[in-house]
């Protein structure tokens, strides 16, 4: 290797690969295995507190104002399952959990990542807790909106496409389609199709 | 000889060797989201019992993270995709960093793969080898040839720029 090609490497050690992110602490997949009789017992009680439990969250805050389990992925939901607002929602640890809202909009929460979705003054509002999400806004009816919050940010959309992230270091927000209006403290600005806006310099633009 | 593997297992496998998996991810899909949907993907199957181990794990696992990356690649709907970079660059290179990505994609898979594992998954000449079943000489001389490439290729397109700018 020439004194250039060593300069070179030097230089491209500059630049580091993006962190992977940690093994999920808790996992809900099957391993396949030969199970004694006394496992499956507790695995039929799992399976009864698994259908109670979603009923139980349903129960205890009646309300039309719910989401529904599209995709369940490895999340401990299962696909068509209704979950009542305020209730916090996990994806699984490896896949992608897909929800599906009432005004028809679809919120894909990306592995490892939280959300509560609630009713809002003039509208529906997702809290993404942590994690990111891509949400596929319905067209809302006049006067209604969706949005969506993180600890910095909010994003108040009418109908599009746009990727939600919450970071350590702060929030990004990227719109794939259509046009949103985010809110960093008082500062509210309109993003475009094909626009990126973080909350913190130290959230790196990615390209789209 | 095929095995399955125990939870425990998969998780110092993946303690170990997530980082190098995901830079290999990478030198297959352009976006981060994409690569780390792989990973996690064959660590998932792996937890299932899916997939069963045949020879030894490290290389196994990385020829499953090729596979599901070129299947992802295959499969991957006409929508509007995210291509976020897998690359953090220091304050005011970030559009260097993709352009760095954009070079690396026009080199041949088998150099591209070498230079991500070696310099940013921070992995040996021999750990590259066992993981890519190649003979450890064979890494280092793709690394050489690829590199060279890389610099030309990258010193063409910042003369651009700065053409561009200038």
């Amino acid at each position: 290797m020439d004194e250039q090609d060593k300069d070179f490497e030097i230089y491209l050690r500059q630049f580091h690969l993006r962190q992977h992110a940690p093994y999920p602490a808790e996992i809900s997949v099957e391993v396949a295995s030969r199970r004694p009789r006394w496992v499956l017992a507790a695995v039929a009680a799992a399976v009864v507190a698994a259908i109670s439990l979603p009923l139980a969250r349903n129960f205890i805050t009646p309300d039309s104002f719910s989401t529904t389990v599209e995709v369940a992925g490895d999340s401990t939901y299962t696909a068509g399952e209704t979950i009542a607002a305020g209730r916090t929602i996990h994806s699984g640890g490896f896949k992608t959990l897909v929800m599906r809202l009432e005004d028809g909009s679809q919120v894909e929460m990306r592995p490892q990542s939280q959300i509560v979705f609630e009713p809002a003054e003039g509208g529906s509002r997702i809290r993404l807790n942590s994690g990111s999400i891509v949400v596929r806004a319905a067209k809302q009816r006049a006067g209604h909106h969706l949005y969506v919050q993180t600890i910095d940010t909010t994003v108040s959309v009418m109908g599009t496409v746009f990727l939600v992230q919450s970071l350590e270091q702060g929030t990004r927000v990227a719109v794939l389609e259509g046009e949103v209006e985010v809110q960093f403290g008082t500062e509210v600005q309109k993003l475009a199709m094909g626009r990126q806006i973080s909350s913190s310099s130290e959230v790196e633009p990615v390209s789209i | 000889m095929t095995n399955r593997l125990d939870r425990d297992s998969v998780r110092q496998l993946y303690e170990q060797h997530a980082r190098g998996l995901l830079a290999y991810a990478c030198s297959f899909v352009t976006s981060f989201a994409t690569a780390e949907d792989v990973l996690h993907q064959v660590f998932e199957r792996l937890l299932r019992g899916d997939l069963a181990i045949s020879g030894a794990p490290v290389s196994y696992l990385y020829r499953a993270v090729r596979n599901a990356s070129l299947n992802k690649i295959r499969d991957r709907s006409p929508e509007v995709d995210l291509d976020e970079g897998w690359l953090n660059s220091p304050p005011g290179l970030e559009s260097t960093a993709l352009e760095l990505q954009s070079a690396l994609r026009g080199l041949p898979d088998q150099q591209r793969e070498v230079i991500i594992l070696h310099v940013w998954a921070q992995m040996s000449f021999e750990e590259v080898a066992t993981a890519l079943e190649i003979p450890p000489n064979t890494a280092a001389s793709r690394y050489r040839y690829g590199l060279s490439k890389l610099r030309e290729q990258f010193q063409v397109t910042e003369r651009r720029r700065h053409g561009r700018a200038g």
